[in-house]
């Protein structure tokens, strides 16, 4: 396509998601795993973890002034091999996680059967574990990814043990409910892992840059530098305190598109206390090949703290509260949460929760804010048979179509009949300013489990 | 993959798979003699009772003596309990030593989390058992018994293993036996918001309990279900999208918009509001917007809430060149420039040209 070409980019733009967007993965997944499933046994996964979940979900959906029905039922599985036995290869995994889903009533999203994969990836480590490749889908989450999910290649290498780099190359995965995001990307980082004590276990400082493209056009640029540290800890770290910070700049408009710090001091398992400060300019999650990146060049501030207390040993308390700074003003976030556990070990809790977030409200009458008044239980009426209760009311502080309140309600029964088994049942009913009553029913049958075809020993 | 055919086909593989996989991991499991009973017995045994009639630890668990791996079985059978106790079971007072005497049974088998020598380990302690085990399990006792890993880590130095996550010469696997972090990566407090921070810049350490598919139950852009409908039993966990979500989304939005746009894509508004007909695409379109929303000036004036919400816009209007802003702001239109203050300082000119986008208005 031509860099000039509005028509192109008119293309580009309205392409719709690919719904099977899994090929590259599936290739390369599928290929270790045949390499690894070769008859001599050398390379054949000992361990597999498995867990399938299936849930069948009934309920009413008032979509444009209809009632739907819709009766999806769901099958969502996650694969993990491992305990390969490849020469010259460590730590060698196939890891999976995909779903499908049929409607038994009104279609979803359009469609009768539909699915996808989340994950699906094959990785290793080589010469002593210096070089980690890892070949499939698979997010990238350190640095400037953002949780970016992509078909391809990600390769690290740490030629000493304090010091590394990585790099990734592949196809943007494109989100559900979404047009593509890009159709190539490239990223990289360096880092430094100071191992100056125990406490040093998960302090790390790397810069790192991603680029993705999307027909020629870049639709990110960004230059990130991220840090995390633990400068203080006693000795067997009952106490703590740690310091993290990240910032994300986008080169092609040199603006900060996020920036945050946060400091977190932790008493065992009795108080943990935090403060953080971010600023994000929201235009900048837009691709820059978007036309409503030209809009705006806001910032947003927030900052606040968090406290969680163990007051009691069978008493928890936490909450916090961030002031919010817009272009519209000034903002509030308070959240309160205390729960207690009681019965035989503890094994039964109940809480309650309340939110209030306040929005500017200036240059707008509509609603920018809410009170949440919640509680919840969970109880062990025997072995092996939970009960929770869930009750959620939310008070707006302006009209949501033309009403104030919401209610919701929920009960689960889940029964674990076997071992690595669980039935559950689940009922919600809800009167809401979208829906006059509402009411939707689902069971999972889920498995979770390992199965070792030999055992590992050290 | 590319015919509907075939994708029908993988989509009929996946469902009908999926309840198969369970069985067939079962079956595999069943092989090994591995299927626990569910949870009806406990042996009732009190370690400070014991420690008081002065019974030594190795006097019950001579195994472990020249135990070499954690594989074996260290706890004593029940011939060991019988020779001082043989006298209560010739009574027939099971309820001495089980808790469900009707259904009596062993202990649980355990898989092994550790791997760890006692052998090399017992005469450095001179068999003194309490150097490491701290705490041991009594009649009734919730928390871990476990030596925690300040015990080890107060003789082996472990600092550069630490640093770099390399966890597995002792750990068996944490993904499979994950810990509950005490400190440094403790998952308390306002863990979900300080979970992405940490995982930013020290992944490594994450990944020693999670793989990616545990991140992608919330994170993959790919998922079924939000996770507050795939976990509706776990009432304490702090979830974005629970209850009524829909009634909220949009203060939601406005409170943080750049969090919305780490997970949701571009056009993942606009799916749901053209199904409410709440887009000038649908069929029979109903505005979402309050009527003064084009009225220059008022109170509701898009225009100043499209400089602080420019994400919620585009979520529903990014057509490229066929956006709707473009009929009023290109050049020559009735609404005027758009581009926030200072714009062409950091976009010259000369930008037009070689940005394919520009040219939607820039004709």
């Amino acid at each position: 396509m031509s860099r000039s070409d509005p028509e192109g980019r008119r293309r580009g733009r309205g392409r719709t998601r690919r719904p099977w967007s899994c090929r590259p993965a599936v290739v390369g997944v599928a290929l270790v795993a045949i390499s690894a499933g070769r008859p001599d046994g050398h390379a054949r996964a000992e361990t597999v973890d498995a867990t399938s979940t299936t849930l069948l979900i009934g309920r009413q959906d008032p979509r444009d002034g209809v009632v739907h029905t819709s009766v999806p039922v769901y099958e969502l599985i996650s694969l993990r091999a491992t305990d390969f036995h490849l020469r010259g290869v460590d730590d060698m995994a196939v890891v999976m996680s995909g779903w499908g889903a049929v409607a038994l009533a009104d279609p979803i999203e359009g469609k009768h059967g539909l699915g996808d994969l989340d994950i699906a990836f094959a990785e290793g480590k080589l010469l002593r574990r210096r070089i980690s490749v890892r070949l499939g889908r698979q997010l990238l989450i350190a640095g400037a990814g953002r949780n970016l999910a992509f078909d391809g290649l990600g390769v690290t290498v740490t030629p000493v043990r304090w010091v590394g780099v990585s790099a990734q190359a592949g196809v943007p995965v494109t989100p559900r409910f979404a047009v593509d995001r890009g159709d190539a990307l490239i990223a990289g980082r360096a880092f430094v892992r100071p191992a100056f004590g125990d406490s040093s276990f998960g302090s790390e400082a790397g810069v790192s840059f991603l680029q993705v493209l999307d027909h020629g056009d870049i639709a990110r640029q960004d230059l990130a530098v991220d840090a995390r540290v633990t400068p203080v800890a006693s000795p067997l770290r009952a106490v703590a305190l740690t310091l993290s910070g990240f910032a994300l700049f986008s080169l092609p408009e040199e603006r900060l598109a996020e920036g945050d710090v946060t400091a977190t001091g932790q008493l065992g398992r009795l108080l943990e206390v935090s403060g953080d400060y971010r600023r994000t300019a929201p235009d900048l999650f837009l691709p820059r090949n978007s036309i409503f990146s030209v809009f705006s060049q806001e910032t947003r501030d927030e900052a606040g703290g968090w406290i969680y207390a163990r007051l009691v040993p069978r008493l928890r308390l936490q909450g916090g509260y961030h002031v919010i700074v817009d272009a519209g003003g000034t903002g509030h976030d308070g959240r309160a949460k205390l729960t207690g556990t009681f019965g035989p070990d503890g094994r039964n809790s109940v809480g309650i929760e309340s939110r209030l977030l306040l929005l500017s409200r200036s240059g707008t009458t509509l609603a920018r804010g809410y009170t949440l008044a919640r509680a919840f239980a969970l109880v062990r009426v025997a072995p092996g048979l939970v009960t929770t209760l869930d009750a959620s009311t939310f008070f707006y502080d302006g009209d949501v179509n033309g009403q104030r309140e919401s209610y919701v309600g929920a009960a689960t029964a889940s029964y674990d009949f076997r071992p690595d088994w669980r039935a559950l049942v689940t009922g919600i009913g809800s009167v809401t300013p979208f829906a006059e009553r509402r009411f939707e029913a689902m069971a999972k049958l889920v498995y979770q489990g390992t199965t070792r075809l030999r055992q590992v020993k050290p | 993959m590319s015919s509907p055919s075939t994708h029908a086909l993988v989509l009929l593989l996946v469902v009908a798979a999926g309840p198969l996989l369970p069985l067939g991991c079962a079956r595999l499991s069943a092989r090994e003699g591995e299927q626990h009973p569910v949870e009806v017995d406990q042996i009732r045994f009190s370690h400070a009772t014991h420690a008081r009639a002065k019974v030594d630890c190795l006097a019950c668990h001579e195994e472990i003596y020249d135990a070499k791996t954690m594989d074996g079985r260290f706890l004593p059978p029940e011939s060991k309990c019988l020779e001082c106790h043989k006298e209560r079971k010739a009574q027939g007072d099971c309820g001495f030593c089980h808790r469900d005497p009707a259904h009596p049974a062993s202990y649980p088998k355990t898989e092994r989390t550790l791997r760890l020598s006692h052998a090399d380990h017992i005469e450095r302690v001179k068999e003194n058992c309490a150097v490491c085990h701290l705490k041991l399990p009594e009649l009734v006792r919730a928390e871990s018994t476990v030596p925690p890993m300040s015990t080890c880590t107060g003789c082996h130095e472990h600092a550069t293993e630490l640093a770099i996550g390399q966890c597995s010469p002792c750990h068996v696997d944490l993904r499979r036996f994950a810990l509950r972090p005490v400190s440094l990566f403790s998952h308390q407090g306002d863990f979900v918001h300080l979970h992405g921070p940490m995982a930013r810049s020290a992944g490594e350490g994450c990944a020693q309990c999670h793989d990616q598919t545990f991140c992608a139950d919330c994170h993959a852009r790919t998922v079924a279900l939000p996770i507050e409908a795939k976990l509706p039993e776990r009432v304490d966990s702090d979830f974005i999208h629970r209850a009524d979500f829909v009634s909220r989304h949009a203060i939601e939005a406005h409170a943080d918009e750049a969090m919305c746009r780490r997970c949701h894509g571009q056009s993942f508004c606009d799916d749901c509001h053209r199904a409410e007909s709440l887009t000038p695409l649908s069929a029979n379109p109903r505005s979402p917007h309050p009527p003064d929303f084009s009225v220059p000036g008022s109170i509701n004036s898009h225009g100043p809430l499209a400089r602080r919400d420019i994400a919620s816009c585009a979520a529903c209007h990014d057509q490229g060149a066929r956006s709707n802003c473009i009929d009023c702001h290109k050049v020559g239109g009735i609404g005027g420039d758009p581009h926030p203050s200072g714009w062409v300082n950091q976009h010259p000119r000369d930008e037009i040209n070689r940005v394919p986008m520009c040219l939607s208005c820039h004709l």
